[in-house]
């Protein structure tokens, strides 16, 4: 017999605790869809171990067994705040779903590793099987994605007892049961192992993208439970965007779930009018350019993002709700029409699965560190026209306008449009047109096996061409991800070394392309607090090659299910830190051993049908006002070391920001 | 007329504030004390002769007597120099509507905090116990005591009690907006203004309260209770550590007993929990592991408790009507607190919080300089020529405890603001070494300031008592 694609798994759509209607229960149980595959009692699967131990008791909870007869029988267990096995069930099927989204969107596997330093100044990259789900970890408010135990941990608390929520009182709340929290949780680590440079606060916008990154997904998942969008629809009668229903639902519910940090980011959604009535909030573009703490500017994008929806959902709907209402736009009275509540969700879910695709997606097109919000807009056109050039939905429109209102515009741009906003091919943005020459013949020189037909007689392939080559195919048939780790990063290495010292017999300074610069470092800019001029100069170490990272080689080939074509591609990183010494400057005496580590590079998007150079998204490391703004930034978010005592989070940098 | 003050900041040899101000105009005078306490408690014989020194400068005139927030190094002195502050004539005594030992929200908070801290001492020594040996939780602890000495045992009431029966219950609990004349000096001499604890005007609004209902401190009512069930939620789990076992409520939290495998059993091999166990316990993952993770929450609620009480502190502007000059005391507001203020309209007053901070010519620095207690765009508005900031700090104690105060981060902003004039409790001048190269000298001299200031050498002469500086009219 053939093996199943999929196990259906009972589960809450949402945090059970703020269910306590009937009416509310009965929508909220939905089934979840998971692809198939075996596992072990916990459950622990191919990507994630569950393991249910509680320390605050010394004890481990039954696990559940997925592939016990009844169990299977019956779409798993049934719901239950009681019960830890449906704690785990349920963790595990929202848990599988996120990570089987962000494959479909990126191509790719999901893949955990972690780097650790075998002795000083010494990093090992291993590759790290499971992600670990502890479902009930603490006797707290808070959950969090640790990077260091590659782990998510999850607290239970009891409900505050004057609350106005809909929760009881005194009741235990379990943070593992509402999906909300937990797609948000693995939303971190699944960003942190696509980007392992995010978690770095480098500008005010980073650990702000972390957050609402993992919010913006959460927040779509929402509109792909097509019982509770129904639902939804049928009561608001077809308002789905009302704040009386879903929207303030939404927001509530997310405020609620942990507190004051949600708080903020629901603040960017609905609001409390001078009557008491909930009305969505209007966008405020001052606002990106005035709030500084990380949860709310995360709210600036989430809203954002939901804004584009909420613009895309009235839009494509007004034909339906025409052709429903004789052509006047407006519904007669008493409940709508079943197949118009099934039309109109159908919308909505469409909707939401597209704009979490181009949010995925657009990992793949940001700079590999110091990312702004602007750079993320340009990362999600760009990832957009990749997908779909015509855009006949009109969401790129749908983006940039709401954008927009936000006032998210990127510095750096002459006008607002898609073409401006699309990252650019190199040589818009480079004047040497030698040095672009020379780092396309590179990129061709390194993995194209037929180069001779592009070059002249004169060029051959590298001698390490066939060993490329071999790995990239590898990687493309390979479904294990341990070999495909193993792969990549054997990739990577060879990669490195056929650019390791080899820059300059390309071209002098070609590394500059790719936002490095293996020449001494000169950062210079003035300070207006202090009325200083500050210089900096970061040597070039004498007698070695000069250090950089080729972080990434990822060949990936992705099939658009809307014009039929599959694009080949191939994403690298390359990374390169600088130290600058800040002893005897203003800056001394705020950072471990007076010394910042700047980093700079660039993501490169190779096309491996022609092995030209699709874009290059660079981060100059020599970039005198991004070393400013960082040390500026860093040093007004200094944490107190009494606090990381305090808290034991000395290596927690997300520990912090969820709790309440 | 126009009106002069005196400020001296006392030397208490240990981490507090203490502040005594003369107003002046013409021949009237009108004495204020602002905070009296020391960090660490034992400090009584300088305590004492601190009060002495009061009484003898303050004489039988009558004295206002200000207390910014609960916390013992503001108000240690009103308890251990009963003796001396007793005789004193204190007319009036100042406290934030938050410490209105009659009102209910405040009777009510001190319970839930005095509930909060008993059960948090007892979880501090059963979690003693209990992981003695793991360096992250005694770090914790270490840490946890430094902030929880501030406000623990609740010294709060006593000092309350005896500062309501020193004044014959003549006393005033402020809230933000409020402004009037200062006592003792002709009408229109000095002006004081509330600017600080915040009240909560978005729950204000959320709860639709009636008008005489007073509802200002609900959100910190119910972070107290928050704070009350979690601090028990911890504790639960810590007394079940102990030989006596857990309770039977605890067996069956948060799941029924059936469900959990104690760890420390031995199960049979095939057996799903032993495999789960060998996971868990897998020697080569040590670093996978959470055993200790969850008591970072008894941190929090420190951190919590403090910010909460910090939060609480009173704030007041003085201005000096004629010459327009301004003089803050913070006490230990953090940014929170700092923020509120701008938002605070004044009764029958055209004054805002930016235009008073415009005009300050004489800053308390709050917190004794850490970093979370200045709001950065708060002190760039006071841009005034002659700004002088005092900062009580004692670097000892500070650095013992791991405070984050005298920060190279902090004193850039005071010396750039202050060109430099800034005072510490403790060493009188604030000598940078070279940990920073800052843009202005710091005064290191009594001639730096205009007009220079005075130090008075205490008994023993081994130290400072207290250094002053006049705002002149």
């Amino acid at each position: 017999m053939n093996k199943p694609s999929y196990r259906k798994l009972r589960g809450y759509a949402f945090d059970p605790s703020f269910s306590s209607t009937i009416g509310r229960r009965q929508s909220n149980e939905v089934i979840y869809k998971i692809r198939w595959e075996e596992t072990e009692p916990g459950p622990c699967g191919e990507y994630i171990e569950i393991i249910d131990y509680d320390p605050t008791k010394e004890c481990f909870y039954e696990p559940v067994n997925l592939e016990n007869n009844y169990v299977l029988a019956d779409y798993g267990l049934s719901p239950s705040e009681g019960d830890p096995r449906f704690h785990q069930q349920q963790v595990y099927a929202v848990a599988m779903n996120v990570i089987a989204q962000f494959e479909k969107a990126l191509g790719r596997k999901i893949i955990w590793s972690r780097t650790v330093e075998e002795e000083p100044g010494k990093y090992k990259h291993e590759f790290i099987n499971r992600l670990r789900i502890y479902p009930h970890a603490m006797r707290q408010q808070n959950a969090f994605y640790s990077p260091d135990k590659l782990a998510l941990l999850f607290g239970y608390f009891l409900a505050s007892e004057n609350w106005s929520g809909n929760n009881v009182p005194g009741s235990v709340v379990f943070t593992c049961l509402s999906p909300d929290i937990v797609v948000h949780e693995l939303t971190h680590a699944i960003l942190d192992s696509v980007h392992p440079y995010f978690k770095k606060g480098t500008n005010p916008d980073m650990l702000a993208f972390h957050e609402s990154f993992s919010d913006i997904i959460a927040l779509l998942q929402r509109f792909t439970f097509i019982p509770l969008v129904e639902e939804q629809i049928r009561n608001s009668r077809g308002d789905l965007l009302s704040p009386q229903n879903l929207l303030g639902d939404l927001a509530i519910q997310f405020g609620q779930a942990l507190s004051s940090n949600r708080r903020a980011l629901r603040s960017f959604l609905v609001q409390y009018d001078d009557e008491g009535n909930l009305v969505p909030v209007e966008p405020d573009p001052s606002k990106y350019h005035t709030l500084t703490d990380p949860h709310s500017r995360g709210g600036i994008l989430v809203a954002a993002v939901f804004n584009a929806f909420t613009r895309l959902y009235r839009y494509r709907v007004a034909d339906l709700i025409r052709l429903a209402s004789n052509g006047s736009g407006i519904l007669a009275q008493g409940e709508i029409h079943p197949d118009l509540v099934k039309r109109l969700s159908n919308e909505a879910r469409e909707i939401a699965d597209q704009l979490s695709l181009i949010c995925i997606r657009a990992l793949d097109y940001c700079p590999p560190v110091d990312l702004n919000f602007g750079d993320f807009l340009r990362a999600l056109i760009t990832a957009d026209v990749e997908y779909n050039p015509e855009d006949e939905g009109g969401l790129r429109f749908a983006l940039l306008e709401s954008f927009r209102s936000w006032g998210i515009v990127p510095k750096d741009i002459n006008t607002y449009s898609v073409e401006s906003l699309m990252w650019k091919p190199l040589e818009e943005f480079f004047e040497d047109e030698d040095q672009v020459l020379a780092l396309k013949k590179a990129i061709q020189y390194v993995f194209n096996p037929d180069i001779k037909r592009v070059y002249t007689s004169m060029d051959k392939a590298s001698p390490k061409n066939d060993e490329v080559v071999k790995s990239m195919e590898r990687i493309l048939r390979e479904n294990n991800r341990s070999t495909i780790f193993k792969e990549s990063r054997k990739l990577s290495g060879i990669v490195h070394d056929m650019f390791d010292g080899k820059f300059e017999y390309f071209k002098e300074n070609m590394e500059k392309l790719l936002g490095m610069d293996f020449r001494p470092i000169r950062y210079s800019f003035f300070d207006e607090r202090s009325n200083q001029q500050v210089d900096f100069e970061v040597p070039r170490t004498e007698g070695i090659n000069p250090v950089f990272q080729v972080y990434k080689c990822v060949p990936v080939i992705r099939h658009n299910s809307l014009n039929g074509n599959a694009s080949k591609l191939l994403i690298m990183t390359f990374l390169q830190k600088a130290e600058v010494d800040l002893k005897n400057t203003l800056y001394q005496g705020y950072f471990p051993g007076d010394k910042y580590e700047m980093r700079g590079g660039a993501t490169l998007l190779i096309d491996l049908a022609t092995y030209e150079i699709k874009y290059a998204i660079v981060k100059n490391v020599g970039s005198s006002n991004r070393l400013k703004n960082q040390l500026d930034y860093a040093m007004e978010n200094l944490n107190d070391p009494e606090n990381a005592a305090l808290l034991m989070q000395d290596a927690e940098p997300f520990a912090a920001l969820h709790s309440h | 007329m126009s009106a002069s003050v005196t400020i001296r900041m006392y030397n208490q040899l240990n981490l507090g504030d203490c502040f005594l101000l003369k107003f002046k105009d013409g021949t009237k005078e009108s004495f204020m004390l602002i905070d009296f306490g020391s960090y660490f408690s034992g400090n009584d014989e300088r305590e004492l002769e601190i009060a002495e020194s009061i009484q003898q400068t303050v004489k039988d005139n009558p004295l206002t007597v200000v207390l910014t927030h609960q916390h013992k190094d503001h108000l240690s002195g009103f308890i251990s120099a009963r003796e001396i502050m007793e005789k004193l004539n204190i007319h009036e005594v100042w406290f934030s509507y938050l410490d209105d030992p009659k009102g209910n929200e405040a009777i009510a908070m001190r319970k839930a905090t005095e509930k909060f801290w008993k059960q948090n001492k007892e979880n501090k020594e059963k979690a003693k116990v209990k992981f003695a040996g793991v360096p992250a939780v005694e770090n914790m602890l270490a840490a946890k005591e430094g902030f929880d000495l501030f406000a623990e045992d609740q010294t709060g009431g006593e000092a309350i009690s005896n500062l309501l029966e020193w004044s014959k219950n003549n006393c005033k609990f402020l809230v933000p907006g409020k402004n009037f004349d200062l006592p003792g000096l002709p009408s229109n001499a000095v002006k004081v203004f509330v600017l600080g604890p915040p009240t909560d005007p978005v729950l204000l609004q959320k709860m639709n309260p009636s008008k005489h209902e007073e509802v200002h401190s609900l959100n910190t009512m119910l972070q107290l209770n928050n704070l009350d069930s979690s601090s028990k939620l911890i504790g639960d789990a810590l007394k079940a550590f102990s030989p006596a076992g857990p309770s039977m409520e605890e067996s069956n939290f948060p799941f029924n007993k059936k469900f959990a495998h104690p760890a420390s059993l031995d199960y049979p091999k095939d057996d799903q929990i032993s495999k789960l166990k060998a996971c868990y316990t897998d020697p080569q993952l040590p670093w996978r592991r959470i055993d200790h993770d969850w008591l970072s929450e008894m941190g929090r609620m420190s951190l919590h408790m403090d910010a909460l009480t910090n939060n609480s502190s009173l704030v007041l502007a003085f201005e000096l009507v004629k010459s327009k000059k301004v003089l803050l005391f913070v006490g230990d507001a953090q940014i929170g607190n700092w923020k509120s203020w701008f938002g605070v309209p004044f009764e029958n007053s055209t004054a805002t919080a930016k235009d008073l901070l415009s005009r300050t010519v004489l800053y308390k620095a709050g917190h004794h300089s850490s970093h979370n207690a200045t709001l950065l765009e708060g002190l760039d508005l006071m841009n005034e020529r002659e700004l002088v900031i005092m900062i009580p700090v004692n670097q000892t104690v500070s650095e013992k405890m791991g405070f984050a105060m005298l920060k190279p981060g902090m004193l850039t902003g005071y010396n750039r603001k202050s060109q430099g004039r800034v005072l510490r409790a403790d060493t009188v001048f604030h000598n940078p070494g070279n940990t920073n190269t800052f843009k202005f000298k710091f005064a290191s001299k009594d001639t730096d300031f205009k007009p220079k200031i005075k130090q008075v050498r205490d008994k023993s002469n081994s130290s400072h008592l207290f250094i002053e500086y006049v705002v002149k009219e």
